[in-house]
């Protein structure tokens, strides 16, 4: 089940998801993604220098680098004090 | 992730369902009060060979109770089907599960975001079925009241009676059900207005890299 998520989200996703490396059809599996959408995402990821593509014999995969722990960490953070409030009732 | 967090997340999708299951069930009494409000009035209609206005109006709003309740039940079976998955993933998280735990948030957010024109109609239509139900307990009641000041304490008039206070819980149950959704919305409202604001800081750390 995917809702409708904002490209924040989506590379939140992605970025956490190729922590190992991951191949292009992975990545789309995984985050529920059309190619082309996948391809928008992954290029700007790539261009951003969050992400690295590597050429493993005739495979292309992608992996996260370092400098997107920020992104990650600053994500998640603010996305956690989203739930520091509940509905005023329980049942 | 923190425990405290877990919590809360359990207690919210804990309610949620909650709420979803109970507007399950007064959509359930409004198709069953559709139902029976039509077929009532027709067999009257074919009985006495007389088809009088208020027959054709109490049809004609039976049959609109039915159609609602269908329409509600098709609706809350989604939102059901989609609540349930996310217990699943929060069933799943582990201690300490912090990424586990950030991705159930975004899928929390992406859920409503999708479903909140949807949720919405279930307030609204809990209001309705909520005052329809209050509608007609109290006309219930008010023509129980008549007969047995009229003809003494007979068990037609009791369970007419029963019927009309039963009639009147589940309309103030609908209401209530309908309030605590409005207050759900409120918050999830609120969490989505939020997340333009994280959005911004996200967009600024993009920019400084």
């Amino acid at each position: 089940m995917k809702g409708r998520r904002t490209s924040f989200e989506i590379y939140w996703e992605i970025l956490v998801y190729c922590r190992e490396p991951k191949t292009f059809t992975n990545i789309i599996n995984r985050c529920d993604l059309n190619s082309k959408i996948g391809q928008q995402h992954l290029k700007f990821l790539v261009d951003k220098g969050y992400i690295i593509a590597q050429k493993d014999d005739d495979k292309t995969t992608y992996k996260t680098t370092e400098k997107a722990q920020e992104y990650i960490t600053l994500f998640s953070k603010m996305y956690g004090t989203l739930f520091d409030s509940l509905p005023g009732f329980r049942l | 992730m923190a425990f405290q967090t877990k919590e809360k997340l359990r207690a919210e999708l804990r309610s949620f369902f909650g709420l979803t299951i109970l507007n399950l069930a007064i959509a359930a009494l409004v198709l069953a009060l559709g139902i029976s409000t039509t077929i009532t009035n027709l067999l009257d209609a074919i009985e006495t060979e007389n088809l009088l206005p208020l027959s054709v109006l109490l049809m004609g709003l039976g049959v609109a109770a039915l159609v609602a309740g269908f329409y509600w039940i098709m609706q809350v079976v989604q939102i059901v089907d989609g609540v349930d998955d996310l217990r699943t993933a929060y069933d799943r998280l582990g201690k300490g599960d912090g990424e586990r735990a950030t991705s159930l948030f975004i899928d929390m957010l992406a859920y409503y975001r999708s479903n909140k024109t949807t949720v919405s109609r279930m307030a609204v239509l809990g209001k309705i079925g909520g005052a329809l139900f209050l509608i007609v307990g109290a006309i219930g009641i008010v023509q129980a009241g008549v007969s047995i000041i009229s003809s003494g304490l007979l068990a037609d008039n009791l369970s007419q009676l029963v019927g009309g206070v039963t009639a009147l819980g589940v309309g103030i149950a609908g209401l209530l059900i309908s309030r605590y959704f409005s207050i759900y919305s409120k918050v999830w409202d609120a969490r989505l207005q939020e997340t333009t604001k994280i959005e911004d800081a996200l967009q600024l750390e993009l920019e400084a890299n």
